[in-house]
């Protein structure tokens, strides 16, 4: 149990990466409010670029900038430069896609007057008998 | 009919017809073909139980055993999720797989191959350009299928949206936020001033064409918030918005296929590196950096004058 504690806390960025992704997940599920969802679907992203970017993490190391380019750069002065790109590509998408299902809820906002699933999914039910 | 029965027939579409039909055909019930199945289940218990309850009851019924079920889940994530984290490879460890050759050769050759002092810079603008091609793509059809959803035009702009719309261009003409503006006025050339350096020195410190087209973004809409999306439009049109994004995508693409075409790194592809540190450096970095940045500011602020009214000025 202490030995289990113990690699917790060593990995404390991947369990606060764990915790803020059960908490978006649970704003995904808790949630009837549309706007809510994509709040909690936010969270999650962010729950996935930490992961990411302390998977990229080396004690000590400095980020992958020059300080000085006549030096040649070896690879035991920086940290993994891959997953930082890798994030960069996941915020780009998430962006992109927050902008896109807020669009989708603003015309549903128009059509059925409100914002809960279940009232839009009852008051589509009911246009189509 | 028993829950499990309805359910069957639900399966075997039997039942859609008595949800979804219209009214006079639901009197017609008993010419309504039988169902297939007959009950199989002498069905007790929880379904028993359920049959006796009224709408409001089976609805309530519901919601407790979704919320049962949806604090069973998000725990049951969490311990899983724990204990995958307590057999991945430890954080800040030198020797994790994922620190291999491939970031060591991005660390050690970056310099030379693409010329940039900023080595994540070098690796998604030079190594992975293709990628980050595909990214800008993805912000233009994003701004394009927002634009198809929200765009004004004469089949969605009903009375009630253009009453709506007139009564948000009153507020915004006569309801002054003296705070707002005041402190805009002081922000917006500063924020300007900012993403253009957080631009052109995308090759030589943190940020780049993504960070500092987001800066510039938001620096339009500062400037939108004080003097409304009319003072936009006076350098900032529709036309000019739709120039300024196909050119950048444009220039992004003829640039990646010229890099592409001439073999990327570490051939003799005629572009010139410079010298490494300085502005002028890192051959088809920085005007990537400034394509991808117009790009992403013309983004931001699509996203925010078509979420506020329906069009682009």
């Amino acid at each position: 149990m202490k030995e289990l504690l113990a690699t917790l806390y060593h990995q404390r960025m991947l369990v606060t990466a764990a915790i803020l992704f059960v908490i978006g997940f649970g704003g995904l599920l808790f949630n009837w409010n549309l706007i809510k969802k994509i709040v909690g679907l936010n969270i999650m992203d962010t729950a996935v670029y930490l992961a990411l970017t302390s998977a990229g993490y080396v004690d000590g190391r400095a980020a992958p900038i020059l300080s000085d380019p006549s030096v040649p750069a070896k690879m035991s002065q920086f940290i993994n430069p891959v997953p930082t790109g890798l994030v960069l590509t996941g915020i780009v998408v998430s962006v992109s896609f927050t902008a896109f299902s807020l669009a989708l809820t603003v015309r549903l906002y128009r059509k059925y007057g409100t914002l809960y699933l279940d009232d839009i999914l009852f008051r589509a039910k009911r246009s189509v008998d | 009919m028993s829950a499990w029965k309805s359910f069957l027939g639900w399966v075997d579409g039997d039942a859609r017809e008595q949800w979804f039909s219209a009214p006079e055909k639901k009197q017609s019930e008993n010419k309504r073909k039988p169902s297939r199945h007959t009950d199989l289940t002498q069905s007790e218990g929880v379904f028993e139980l359920v049959k006796h309850l009224n709408k409001e009851q089976k609805r309530r019924v519901f919601n407790t055993l979704y919320y049962i079920s949806c604090v069973v889940v998000c725990i049951v994530m969490f311990f899983a999720l724990l204990l995958i984290i307590a057999h991945l490879p430890s954080f800040g460890d030198p020797s994790n797989p994922t620190n291999n050759e491939l970031s060591q050769y991005y660390i050690e050759h970056g310099l030379e191959d693409a010329g940039a002092v900023n080595l994540v810079g070098n690796m998604i603008l030079s190594y992975r350009v293709f990628d980050t091609f595909g990214e800008s793509s993805v912000l233009f059809l994003a701004t394009t299928s927002v634009m198809m959803l929200l765009l004004r035009d004469s089949r969605t702009y009903t009375d009630k949206l253009r009453r709506y719309f007139n009564r948000e261009d009153k507020a915004e003409r006569e309801v002054l936020d003296h705070l707002l503006r005041s402190c805009s006025r002081f922000l917006v050339p500063i924020v300007f001033t900012f993403g253009v350096y957080v631009i052109f020195n995308g090759h030589l410190s943190p940020g780049g064409g993504f960070a500092g087209g987001s800066i510039l973004g938001g620096g339009l809409i500062l400037y939108a918030q004080e003097f409304g999306t009319q003072g936009v439009s006076r350098y900032f049109t529709n036309h000019l918005y739709h120039i300024i994004k196909v050119t950048a995508l444009a220039i992004y693409g003829v640039l990646l296929l010229y890099y592409g075409f001439m073999g990327f790194n570490g051939l003799n592809n005629h572009i010139w590196l410079g010298v490494p540190g300085t502005i002028l450096s890192s051959g088809i970095i920085m005007p990537i950096n400034v394509a991808v940045g117009f790009e992403v500011a013309c983004t931001i602020y699509a996203f925010y004058s078509l979420f506020h009214k329906g069009e682009i000025k």
